[in-house]
């Protein structure tokens, strides 16, 4: 059986205009999850759960086996954290930075770190304040990449990247969970990296989880039926997840494109992308 | 914690030549308007009062966040700038006794009465004024945590004023004042730990 590096079960958090409700989801060791959703859907609030940034109000996280009452000292030596944007003091360079962690993580590795530098192309001596995003974003996951971790929780970590830097990003990850020790939670609203790299998609949706399912799954069996007003009406809405009405057709999410082709032959069934889906959840009405 | 101090002096490192413009300029206009040992309660207050800014600067930068998921225990980041409070203020501190008594024995006017009296009330303008000024910063904005200073300052002043009224000798009366600058800046302390260390950090 495989086990997981993080197990979220019932998790809650309660604001005044928010309520992240019940998710449960888990990350498989080896895999890369995708945290996916619109902007204020809670992506960022279970990720801060996670990492113990806020109290939770109820539920249960497991990171690396271990509940997240134990999460310190050890268990965050082995979790890499990215967050959106620069998080690191501009006056600092990536060689102070260096020192900074070497007395902060026990098994920070200095040789893998300038390596990394070296590869990623980024001037150790430089200030941090004249990095470009793209830099920064590259030294924060140097930094992730360099004290063994075994799980690396990234919120937002390509937003903002031009499309090189993010797919010099996101073969890294990839690298990272040849390991099957490895694994990877990484929340995005650009699904198409996570179409790329991630092996399940959870969906959250005004705090709550909308799917967790893996990627093939949606990729492969999911599928959008266009058609007109006339066949709209004679489809058996039962087989139907969401529907939504565009200027000239209707788009209709169904979990079985095979079995809505072999029902509709006259239909067009499209393969359903990532975002496809995600926006029929979101804006398109379910029977 | 170690790490953590490092960080704040690398970041202090940056902005020291402001801050030695600044404790020059206001030192010197100062020690020449009142008394030369006044120096040693402007650099005691100035330099402690980096270990707030720092409490900002972690904030503004993003460092609060990241700091919350590194391998050491949420109060270590308090204890921290609580530390590094102490260590600022007291290099302040001696470096206004030695810029001080320089500066007296050149004008020839040494008197270790009056040395003690600022002594006493540096350590206790620096505690009184920290252990409100530090949690002000911790748990407000940058924009609000201005007014712990605004109100730290003369508070401290405030207490000095009422010691001296309630005790003729002016060096046992700002004794006392920094005894009670200890207590409040410990009681800060624990507070703080207990208290902000396991608050919500966004």
């Amino acid at each position: 059986m495989q086990s997981s590096a993080l197990v979220v079960n019932g998790l809650t958090k309660k604001y005044q205009d928010f309520v992240l409700d019940n998710v449960s989801f888990s990350v498989p060791s080896g895999t890369i999850v995708g945290l996916i959703g619109e902007n204020g859907a809670g992506k960022s609030t279970t990720i801060n759960a996670i990492l113990g940034l806020i109290n939770k109000d109820s539920g249960t996280i497991e990171l690396l086996g271990k509940p997240d009452s134990a999460f310190d000292g050890d268990l965050r030596n082995q979790i890499g954290v990215v967050f959106d944007g620069s998080n690191y003091p501009d006056a600092l360079s990536a060689k102070k930075l260096n020192s900074v962690f070497k007395n902060i993580y026990s098994a920070w590795d200095e040789n893998r770190f300038f390596s990394l530098l070296q590869e990623m192309s980024l001037p150790a001596d430089k200030k941090i304040k004249d990095f470009s995003k793209g830099m920064k974003m590259k030294l924060s996951i140097a930094v992730a990449f360099s004290h063994n971790s075994k799980l690396l929780v990234l919120d937002e970590a390509t937003s903002g990247l031009d499309p090189v830097v993010r797919d010099d990003i996101l073969d890294m990850f990839l690298e990272f969970v040849q390991d099957e020790s490895n694994s990877i939670l990484v929340s995005s609203h650009i699904t198409s990296d996570l179409e790329k790299v991630a092996d399940y998609i959870v969906f959250i949706h005004k705090g709550k989880v909308v799917f967790c399912k893996s990627k093939d799954e949606l990729r492969y069996k999911y599928g959008i039926i266009r058609c007109g007003a006339a066949q709209f009406d004679a489809i058996d809405k039962d087989e139907v997840i969401a529907y939504r009405k565009q200027d000239y057709e209707w788009e209709l999410l169904v979990a079985d494109r095979d079995a809505a082709q072999r029902k509709y032959p006259k239909a067009v069934v499209d393969p359903a992308t990532i975002d496809e889906i995600m926006l029929l959840y979101v804006k398109g009405e379910a029977k | 914690m170690k790490g953590l101090l490092l960080k704040d002096y690398y970041l202090i490192r940056s902005i020291l030549y402001i801050i030695l413009v600044v404790f020059a300029v206001i030192g010197i206009g100062m020690s020449f308007l009142t008394s030369t040992w006044v120096l040693t309660v402007i650099a005691t207050v100035m330099l402690g009062m980096i270990s707030v800014t720092t409490i900002n600067m972690d904030k503004s930068s993003g460092w609060r966040k990241v700091s919350a998921v590194l391998p050491v225990s949420k109060a270590a980041f308090v204890d921290s700038k609580y530390v590094l409070y102490l260590l600022l203020s007291g290099i302040g501190l001696l470096l206004g006794i030695i810029l001080s008594a320089i500066v007296s024995m050149f004008r020839g006017q040494l008197d270790y009465n009056f040395m003690l009296l600022f002594i006493s009330i540096s350590i206790a303008m620096a505690l009184l004024s920290g252990s409100m000024t530090i949690p002000f910063a911790f748990l407000f904005s940058e924009e609000k945590s201005m007014l712990g200073l605004i109100i730290a300052y003369p508070l401290s002043a405030l207490v000095f004023v009422g010691a001296a009224l309630l005790i003729d000798n002016e060096l046992i009366a700002c004794s006392l004042v920094a005894i009670a600058g200890m207590v409040l800046y410990t009681a800060s302390w624990i507070i703080s730990r207990k208290r902000i260390a396991n608050r919500d950090v966004n």
